[in-house]
């Protein structure tokens, strides 16, 4: 995403100074961070049953 | 002369400046500070609930308490703290009085995205959004550990995980925005002062756990045919001991966290800190407070059970008792709160035993009952302080009619959502393990590794 200021000197910085402010980067990396405590939620559900099911 | 005076008054703002900044770095390190020691508190209940576990389920007692330390933290980032400030009027979520309230305020401060994204990330103008958050993420962790005991050795990790998400992130948020935020209802319309969190946190945390161990169940042999309760051990109760110790060396940053430090973005004042409701407060005074409940709650316990579990539990719910007071009550009456606490300790934790409701660590009753306990006692011994900052005659006072509302909503909002999550989960088939893997222990069944792969020795015998 690059250094979001120009010139890319730290002095250029007054406020925020993640990777991708300013821009719509957050939102997705926001999304995907959701998505993957999704998935591990759903993947975690699966394996768990699979092991219940081998002491039915 | 006018040279002199130019002079002096570049000096005088400098001065200004830096006082300032230092303000602001105080801030910011005093909370940041605040986050490693509630970390403690995990560590303890960590440690609490493995040792209040049977060997064949140590470590995925572990395990569940560790995933929902993490689980909370993200959920909390994502919406938990948008709730926190977008509905302390109710719903469907206006502005109130002191205008940092509202889903707009909350919009514009509180998502990871847009314009409001600044304040939730590396931000060289922005000393307190982080770490004021990062305090909040904790009490939010530490109100999911709370309830994760109660359901040890039977409950589902994922099944869990999802409760502990909605306990986390949402059920106690929705309780702080009310009841412990300047604009809360409770707060404007009822005077509740709950500075320690007894309600929002504790009382929320312990009737969760009621609604979900209402289907959940009891463990298998918990009970026998005629009703009556058999008494399960856990494997260390020297680890459940310290544990307990830790979650009170953690309370010390949790109770610093609830106050508000001067110089920083929500401060009520310059040169003092006050708490959450604005109204003025000292380190200090809370210290006297602080351990004389301790000391209160341990005594009362001890002479009651003579029981370390429960002198360790008392010590806990002496400051839960005392929590919503803890900036105003004076030490002594401090004391005498927590001793009660303490003595009623045990006897009310075999009351939900006696519905065939099996708590394992008493979480219900040390969290919630004591927490009903403390807001109530608060009602009735500090009626008609202002409980919270305003001109004389404008800002609510506390009052014993309006803590016991507080109670009945904190109740409400904890066992509700518990309550209906878990009747979902449990429709689910994610609630409750198998009775053959509850009966194997669940570590075999499904932990990659053992806790005591080479056993644990008996004692030697007296003559050895």
């Amino acid at each position: 995403m690059g250094f979001p200021f120009e010139p890319a000197s730290w002095d250029a910085v007054t406020g925020a100074m993640y990777m991708g402010a300013g821009g719509s980067m957050t939102l997705v990396y926001t999304l995907i961070a959701a998505a993957v405590c999704v998935y591990a939620l759903w993947r975690g559900h699966s394996k768990e049953h699979a092991l219940y099911d081998k002491h039915k | 002369m006018e040279e002199q005076i130019a002079e002096l008054v570049a000096t005088v703002a400098e001065l200004k400046a830096s006082a300032a900044t230092t303000n602001t770095i105080f801030a910011e390190t005093y909370y940041y500070l605040t986050i490693p020691l509630m970390i403690f508190i995990h560590a303890g209940f960590l440690a609490y609930e493995m040792g209040a576990s049977r060997t064949k389920n140590v470590l995925s007692s572990g395990v569940k308490n560790i995933l929902a330390f993490a689980f909370v933290l993200p959920t909390f980032y994502f919406f938990g703290w948008w709730v926190y400030w977008g509905f302390p009027t109710g719903i469907p979520g206006a502005a109130g009085p002191n205008g940092i309230s509202g889903v707009e305020y909350a919009s514009s401060i509180a998502w990871a995205w847009g314009e409001s994204a600044q304040y939730m990330g590396p931000n060289i103008a922005d000393n307190a959004s982080g770490v004021f958050w990062g305090a909040f993420a904790m009490f939010a962790a530490t109100t999911a550990s709370i309830m994760s005991g109660a359901l040890i050795e039977r409950i589902q990790t994922v099944g869990f995980v999802i409760l502990a998400i909605v306990l986390g992130s949402f059920a106690w948020v929705l309780a702080a925005a009310w009841g412990w935020h300047a604009d809360g209802w409770l707060v404007q319309k009822f005077g509740v002062h709950d500075f320690g969190a007894a309600g929002v946190v504790h009382v929320i945390a312990g009737f969760f756990a009621l609604g979900v161990l209402l289907h959940l169940g009891p463990r298998i042999g918990k009970f026998n045919a005629d009703g009556s309760a058999n008494h399960i051990a856990g494997h260390n109760l020297p680890l459940t001991a310290v544990g307990l110790m830790l979650i009170i060396a953690g309370f010390w940053g949790f109770l610093m966290a609830c106050l508000i430090v001067p110089g920083e973005a929500w401060s009520w004042f310059g040169d003092k800190f006050s708490s959450i409701y604005g109204t003025p407060m000292t380190l200090s005074g809370l210290s006297f407070n602080i351990l004389m409940a301790m000391g209160g709650g341990t005594i009362g316990a001890w002479l009651v059970t003579r029981d370390p579990f429960w002198m360790m539990s008392g010590m806990l719910a002496g400051i839960i008792a005392t929590a919503s007071g803890l900036d105003i009550y004076w030490p002594g009456l401090t004391f005498v709160i927590a001793f009660v606490a303490g003595a009623i300790l045990s006897p009310a934790a075999r009351i939900p035993e006696r519905f065939g409701i099996d708590d394992a660590v008493g979480a219900v009753t040390v969290h919630g009952t004591i927490g009903v306990f403390g807001l109530i006692a608060l009602g009735v011994f500090a009626s008609g302080f202002p409980s919270l900052q305003g001109a004389a005659g404008d800002a609510p006072t506390i009052s014993l009619y309006g803590q016991i509302i507080g109670a009945i909503v904190f109740v409400l909002v904890g066992f509700v959502p518990g309550y209906i999550v878990a009747g979902i989960l449990k429709m689910l088939g994610m609630l409750r393990v198998p009775e053959k893997a509850e009966i194997a222990g669940l570590d075999p069944v499904k932990v990659a590794s053992a806790a005591y792969p080479e056993g644990i020795p008996p004692s030697a015998a007296p003559a050895e």
